[in-house]
């Protein structure tokens, strides 16, 4: 293994290097440079080297080439038209309707692409010519199909009939059918439903398959030259006339013909670019909608703690019912770039797994990590926690080596790692969606660390066995990844990182793709392994319940910056900022200022506040959790709020209260005992005293 | 589910009734009626028809041309694909776009311009022909036109499993350890195969029938440069409908056996792309 300890080693997992990617591209537009353009210049060459006025003459003054314009644009429309509505109507049935020889009705619509040009026409030659089956019938009534406008039409319809079925059916399956079904219950009947619901939904692929099957039809070959029998000026179609032009050694004429059809390519393929450029940017448009919704929570107003920050950004202040010695953590700043309470349990060991020290990290525009500084304390699982588009995931990426840090830099037991690409780090990474090798079986997953590394066979059958049996697997080495149920494939994933014997262990959002019962099963799972193997471990979750019973200790991000570190006790019950609190978990809020000592919020409701004795006012948001009010039938001398109780639901082990505060035009949530809500006897519609046993105030200025 | 949209929708009768007349009338009962024909003639006369050293010469054509140009797609899509895919460069939109252009240009444009390039005094011909490379009017002008007809097939089947192979997978080989030769050999290659040959077959099965563009390139000499469809023409112009049929038939067999292979192909793709 290269031991190139540059940037772009560590990028090269994403990107060739620049000199294989010019090789690459530059071998691919010469192969398509010579296959297909040069000949595509070529027709326009030799359609135009005698001016303009000569070419002209070879297409509008020539006859023959007229008369054979005009053939074609019957032709071709026509032989359309037929196939268009019969895509229609097997696209319908195919797509909408389940019956016995549906599989075959829809291989068998594939047959003419498989049928040469020529057997086309022939089969056709077989039935309606002189010899065919019908050959006397027709020449006793004098028709003609043969030779003639209506075989040109069966010969073109045969050969171009796969193309709008084709393109429909897959368009119409992905579409369902809800929106038409629900047409029907709303009393839409038949051709409606087909009109207003389906074709609305179907039009750019129906256009679609219409274009490419007229492109085929008007420049149909084969099976056109085998029923035309070539009358000049009558059954010669654009191509046939081309060849004949090119038979009689006219040159010009031909490539004149030739021109137009080039032509009539090109459009084909500009509308079907445009179409296809069309539904990337609906997509696109589509996904950017899904990330911006997705992106919403994280803006909420608290932030997270800052260089900037100067003063403590949080107190608890205790109302005169509560009991006053609480213990306080203060995330302070990190004004090295490290956070306190992380640096003091690492060091506490003696022993840092894993060092972020003042990464920052843009995607253009957008800041996803902001000088970000942690340690990870040696054999301990953290969770990385926070909204999406946080930046966990990045810092997750950058620690893996699969991302590159714009500034700052990644430690592993000590050791500078910043710039080692992610095979030389020695990391363990499991993806979110798994990322099995599908064409492997479930041994041949997990050995395939062991094999580019060069193990001995017994050595590999001894290791993966081994893991098979931890991840509790045994016996499901020969199965494919599409054979597990979600759970199993992420113990297989889990198995496959740790075969190497990684120094550290990553998990982008292990659980993420798995159904709420699994991920608990998995969850205790992944915990248990923990103690057993004890590998440093770091695991992405946007849940925080996820968090708290998995992880040792939680880092708690918000819009790149990390705004808390800390046991998921220290995070829960002391939350760094306002950010936090609201979080991790129900919060009721409250707006209002401080001064002097005091927190005054609406309507005279009010806290002492003792960490801001300033004179000057400043605006502070007082959070309460539920379980924190209490509820009373009368005012007492303490702050309290007069509600009115709008809801109660008392399943559970705790009764939940939904009261509307009017005074402060806001809905307050209350969890009572279940034996104080028997005592209080509380109705919907009652008046009552909400206070709060404890609060939390955060002075706006000093968050953010 | 399926019964209740039966119930539900309307137009079931009506549209698989409409779609399997039609069928049956433009497709399947004239290719039965070639069948038929051919079954006219004993089995010594069809043998005598089909088994000619003519005929003989020109399934070898047929095949051997439509193999040499399918196995020269084989990388050239592959490679065309992961350029697409992986790489932005300037116009490589339009380049994509190009791509498809022998699915659009009728044929028998492509002959004309092919014969045109190649022979001594064309733009490409006048370097090759010097040096003993014939382009036109011989075996390796039908391979040539034959390239140009089945290149879309390769880099359009293999085009959307490459997108769709999450970058997931192959970070996971890099964190696994493995070099970037390793993921593409190991990983990558294996992920692709069952689409590069569903597009293998593909560009094959196209040749086979392909008419239209090699007459113009071949020159069509007898037991050289003629290939089966051009056998087909010949025996109609002689009037001989039935020895005809017969060489047809040959055709059909080996378009239905590609046909089903593909569609096996298909399937292994659609399981292989999907958990």
């Amino acid at each position: 293994m290269p031991a190139t300890n540059s940037a772009a080693a560590a990028r090269r997992a994403q990107v060739d290097p620049a000199a294989v990617r010019y090789a690459l591209i530059s071998t691919s537009l010469l192969v398509v440079g010579i296959l297909v353009i040069v000949p595509l210049v070529y027709v326009f060459y030799g359609a135009l080297k005698d001016g303009i006025g000569a070419y002209w003459n070879n297409l509008f003054n020539d006859p023959d080439t007229l008369s054979a314009i005009l053939l074609t644009l019957r032709v071709a429309p026509t032989a359309v038209a037929l196939n268009i509505v019969f895509g229609v109507a097997a696209a319908w049935a195919i797509a909408r309707f389940r019956f016995p020889g549906r599989t075959l009705l829809t291989s068998l619509i594939d047959l003419p692409f498989a049928v040469s040009p020529v057997v086309a026409g022939l089969i056709f030659i077989l039935i309606f010519g002189l010899q065919g089956w019908f050959g006397e019938w027709l020449r006793a009534h004098d028709l003609k199909i043969i030779f003639a406008t209506p075989g040109l039409i069966l010969a073109t319809a045969f050969v171009t009939f796969p193309f709008v079925a084709r393109e429909l059916i897959p368009v119409m399956e992905a579409i369902g059918s809800e929106e038409e079904v629900a047409a029907v219950s709303l009393g839409a009947r038949g051709w409606q439903i087909f009109r207003r619901i389906s074709l609305p939904n179907i039009k750019w692929g129906l256009l679609y398959g219409i274009i490419l099957c007229n492109a085929r039809a008007m420049g149909e070959f084969g099976a056109v030259y085998v029923v035309s029998g070539h009358i000049a000026g009558q059954t010669d179609t654009l191509p046939l006339r081309v060849e004949k032009l090119f038979q009689e050694y006219n040159n010009a004429g031909a490539y004149a013909a030739a021109s137009l059809l080039s032509s009539l390519a090109l459009v084909t393929l500009s509308i079907k670019t445009a179409l296809e450029w069309k539904n990337r940017r609906e997509m696109e448009a589509r996904i950017r909608e899904a990330t911006q919704q997705d992106e919403t929570p994280a803006s909420s107003s608290a932030a997270a703690a800052s260089p900037e920050a100067a003063a403590p950004p949080e107190a608890t202040v205790e109302t005169p019912a509560a009991a006053p010695a609480e213990r306080r953590l203060r995330a302070v700043p990190p004004l090295d770039g490290r956070d306190e309470s992380g640096v003091d349990r690492a060091r506490e060991d003696g022993h840092v797994g894993i060092s972020v020290r003042n990464v920052t990290k843009r995607f253009g525009d957008f800041v996803a990590l902001e000088n970000v500084s942690v340690e990870i304390p040696h054999g301990e699982l953290v969770a990385l926690l926070g909204p999406s588009g946080s930046g966990k995931t990045t810092l997750l990426r950058i620690v893996s080596g699969l991302e590159t840090a714009d500034s700052g830099s990644i430690l592993y037991e000590e050791e500078d790692a910043t710039n080692r690409s992610p095979r030389d780090r020695n990391v363990g990474f499991v993806f979110q969606h798994y990322a099995l090798f599908r064409h492997m079986t479930v041994f041949e997953n997990i050995a395939f660390g062991l094999r580019v590394r060069k193990w001995k066979r017994a050595d590999v059958a001894e290791r993966v066995h081994e893991l098979l049996r931890l991840i509790q697997l045994d016996g499901l080495g020969n199965q494919l990844p599409s054979q597990l149920s979600g759970g199993q494939r992420q113990r297989v994933a889990l198995a496959r990182a740790l075969a190497a014997q990684p120094k550290v262990l990553l998990l982008d959002e292990p659980f993420g793709a798995l159904d709420a019962k699994v991920r608990q099963e998995l969850r205790q799972w992944l915990r248990r392994l923990h103690d057993e193997i004890h590998v440093t471990s770091v695991f992405v979750t946007h849940d925080q319940e996820e968090a708290f019973e998995v992880a040792d200790q939680v880092v708690v991000m918000n819009h790149g910056r990390i705004a808390q570190v800390g046991t998921p006790e220290e995070v829960f019950e002391h939350p760094a900022n306002g950010f936090v609190m609201d979080f991790l978990g129900n919060v009721n809020v409250f707006h209002g200022r401080v001064e002097g000592g005091r927190a005054l919020l609406q309507n005279g409701f009010e806290l002492d506040y003792p960490d801001y004795p300033h004179g000057e006012a400043k605006p502070a948001t007082v959070y309460v959790r539920p379980h924190e009010l209490e509820i009373d039938r009368r005012p007492s001398d303490r702050a309290s709020l007069a509600a009115q109780v709008i809801r109660i639901n008392p399943a559970g082990a705790a009764v939940k209260v939904e009261l509307a505060a009017r005074d402060f035009g806001l809905l307050l949530n209350v969890v009572l005992s279940q034996e104080r809500h028997a005592e209080l006897g509380l109705r919907a519609g009652d008046a009552v005293f909400v206070f709060p046993k404890r609060a939390r105030v955060f002075v706006q200025d000093y968050t953010i | 589910m399926v019964d209740v949209n039966r119930r539900v929708l309307p137009g079931f009768g009506l549209s698989l009734g409409y779609s399997v007349f039609y069928m049956s009338l433009l497709v399947l009962i004239p290719l039965t009626a070639c069948f038929l024909k051919a079954s006219t003639l004993g089995l010594d006369e069809f043998l005598a028809a089909v088994w000619t050293e003519r005929a003989r010469a020109a399934y070898g054509l047929t095949i051997g041309a439509s193999l040499a140009a399918a196995l020269i797609n084989l990388p050239f899509g592959v490679l065309i694909a992961w350029v697409l895919v992986r790489y932005q460069f300037p116009g490589s939109r339009l380049f994509d776009a190009i791509i498809d252009l022998p699915f659009a240009l009728p044929t028998a444009v492509a002959g004309l311009v092919y014969s045109g390039l190649y022979v001594k005094n064309g733009w490409l011909g006048q370097y090759l022909v010097p040096l003993g490379i014939q382009g036109a009017y011989s075996r390796l002008a039908i391979v040539l036109v034959l390239t140009f007809i089945g290149l879309p097939f390769v880099v359009r089947t293999v085009q959307p499993v490459l997108q769709d192979l999450e970058a997931e997978v192959e970070e996971a080989a890099a964190c696994l350890g493995a070099t970037r030769l390793q993921t593409a050999w190991r990983v990558i290659l294996p992920t692709l195969l069952p689409a590069v040959v569903t597009g293998f077959a593909l560009a094959f099965a196209r040749g086979i029938g392909e008419y239209g563009s090699v007459v113009f390139v071949s020159g069509n000499m007898p037991y050289k440069t003629e290939i089966a469809p051009v056998l087909i023409v010949a025996s109609l112009e002689a009037f001989q409908y039935r020895q005809a049929a017969a060489i047809a038939v040959v055709l059909l067999m080996l378009s239905f056996s590609m046909l089903i292979v593909i569609n096996l192909l298909e399937r292994w793709t659609k399981r292989h792309a999907s958990y």
